[in-house]
């Protein structure tokens, strides 16, 4: 029924609401992970710029990956809390918090596998 | 220096008051989580939207928990602080988490007596400057099934998704990286000003200033627009000889009288010169007065009034990129470049502008007679030194009256009889045909400041 846990391996998190080829054996509620970020004034002025000719602002990009990543670490830390083996049906929010700050907002239900 | 101490007193107070008020609502709104919290029912909540296949359903509904949260006035400037410097926010990081407990605690109050509830999903928005708003939703299944045991029942622990740091130090260490941040550019834009204001024509300052207020600028007032005390200005200034005028001869003089009863005057771009009638009321003899607009015009030589606004625009700018709309910050600190430029203005600029001052009276009356007596009259009203003099936006008035007398003296400058203030605009009216000869032996009185076209 337990399968052996290997706390080197990084829990897995999927969007769907299954681990594939796993079975779910409990589900141990919702875990959510969130962060609220910004880049300083200089990449705030050049992304004013940016805004100008159009085109990626990749400033802003690393913010968000930088954001996200954090969001989901929180939240596999929270389900490794739970003593969870993975996160499923992982969803993503994000909002503005304040002027020129971004949170992402990572939430999924935390089960245990057969 | 008051108009700036007052405010951040006032400021600073207001802040620590928001800074405890935050504080103990912060704590309130914890413990009433974990208590509410607590007492919730098990359920299983799931954020996938799959209905367990082993469970005999009776009911659904869809349920959801909405929350707005404000932030307190010291989280919002540590924010924004925060965002200026760059960085995790961990003063948001803390009411947002609440918020989501607090709508979680709502959806599964409004979902009692269900044992599951599915498909949950976040959603927040800023309403408005620091306030939040949090929705979340799901759908609440109504069946048989009692689930016990494991950890459903709330929110996990939030330990996980705040940065424990104490706010007043992250205050500290974000309001000093703001701060040098500032005066580093502060600092940068002073020398790019100074060495624009240096190399801008008075043609080109004129022109540039013609387009951004051109209703101030002398080829759009006539004589006819000017009042008759303000002509008599304008000739004033007219009749120094061109050569003591320095740089400042390009410019096409004008001057406006301000009722205010304060004894002040001031270089506007574009050769606009502003004198109080306070000051008018101060002075007593065309020398006098003289000394002073000769002052003026050593600002100009010195391109003092180019830097001075440069600095202002620059510090506006800083102040409006960073705290946008909030009314009570920004005018406050739109004082600060104010008085940092007079500061700069004061000590070597003033000095300078001095010497001008001296240099014209010397060509226009062939003595400096009165040079230094409108500084005298400062000086008594507003009495000895002071420790506030080292901090005050101009140099103490009797240091000027000393230096000036001091550099008559070094330069063998003659002290001659001063010529009176009133016969002198007398004999304008008189030159200009304001009023007929005759007026002069009745004995009648004009004055400058009470004279009115």
């Amino acid at each position: 029924m337990s399968t052996t846990k290997n706390s080197t391996a990084p829990m897995p998190a999927v969007t769907v609401s299954y681990i594939p080829g796993r079975e779910a054996s409990e589900n141990l509620g919702i875990v959510f992970g969130s962060s609220v970020r910004s880049r300083n004034f200089l990449f705030d002025i050049f992304a004013a710029f940016k805004n100008l000719f159009g085109g990626e602002v990749r400033s802003y990009t690393r913010l968000l990956d930088d954001a996200q990543s954090e969001a989901t670490s929180r939240m596999l830390e929270q389900a490794k809390k739970l003593d969870a083996d993975a996160v499923v049906d992982v969803h993503f929010a994000t909002s503005q918090v304040a002027y020129k700050a971004a949170e992402i907002f990572a939430y999924g239900t935390a089960v245990r596998l057969k | 220096m008051e108009e700036v101490i007052l405010p951040g007193i006032l400021l600073t107070i207001l802040i620590g008051i928001a800074y405890l008020t935050g504080r103990v609502a912060d704590g309130v709104h914890d413990r009433a989580l974990k208590r509410d919290e607590s007492l919730l029912p098990r359920q299983v909540l799931d954020s996938g939207s799959n209905i367990p296949g082993d469970i005999k359903l009776h009911d659904t509904a869809m349920v959801t928990g909405k929350v707005v949260i404000a932030e307190d006035r010291f989280r919002n400037l540590l924010a924004r602080l925060r965002i200026f410097v760059g960085g995790r926010l961990s003063a948001h990081e803390a009411s947002i988490t609440r918020a989501k407990r607090e709508a979680m605690l709502r959806l599964r109050t409004n979902a009692k007596g269900a044992s599951h509830i599915i498909g949950i999903r976040f959603d927040s928005t800023q309403l408005s400057r620091g306030m939040i708003e949090m929705i979340v939703s799901g759908t609440a299944l109504y069946t048989d099934h009692r689930p016990k045991g494991g950890f459903p029942s709330a929110l996990p622990d939030d330990g996980v998704n705040i940065s424990h740091r104490n706010l007043l130090i992250e205050f500290l260490s974000a309001s000093t990286a703001f701060l040098l941040i500032c005066w580093g550019i502060y600092a940068a834009s002073g020398l790019l000003v100074e060495w624009a204001s240096h190399e801008i024509s008075v043609e080109d300052e004129v022109a540039i200033w013609s387009q951004l207020e051109p209703e101030l600028i002398n080829h759009h007032r006539t004589a006819d627009d000017r009042s008759l005390a303000e002509n008599y200005l304008v000739d004033l200034i007219n009749s120094i000889p061109k050569t003591a005028l320095g740089p400042a001869a390009a410019y096409d003089f004008d001057v406006v009288i301000v009722p205010d009863p304060t004894p002040n005057a001031a270089a506007l771009p574009g050769g606009l010169i502003l004198v109080h009638t306070g000051m008018i009321d101060l002075v007593e003899s065309e020398n006098e007065l003289l000394s002073i607009l000769g002052h003026e015009i050593g600002h100009y030589n010195g391109r003092d009034h180019l830097e001075g606004l440069g600095r202002e625009v620059v510090g506006v700018a800083l102040s409006a990129m960073m705290f946008q709309t909030d009314a009570v910050l920004t005018t406050w600190i739109a004082g600060w470049p104010k008085l940092l430029t007079d500061l700069d203005y004061s000590r070597s600029q003033e000095l300078d502008a001095d010497n001008w001052s001296l240099k014209i009276l010397m060509a226009k009356y062939g003595h400096v007679g009165e040079v230094a007596r409108t500084f005298e009259k400062l000086g008594n009203m507003q009495g000895g030194h002071s420790v506030m003099d080292y901090l005050a936006t101009h140099p103490h008035p009797q240091d000027r009256v000393d230096r000036l007398y001091k550099m008559a003296r070094d330069q063998n400058l003659p002290m001659g009889e001063p010529v009176d203030l009133e016969e002198a605009f007398e004999d304008f009216l008189v030159r200009t045909g304001e009023i007929p000869e005759s007026a002069r032996e009745e004995g009648r009185k004009f004055s400058l400041t009470t004279t009115k076209d």
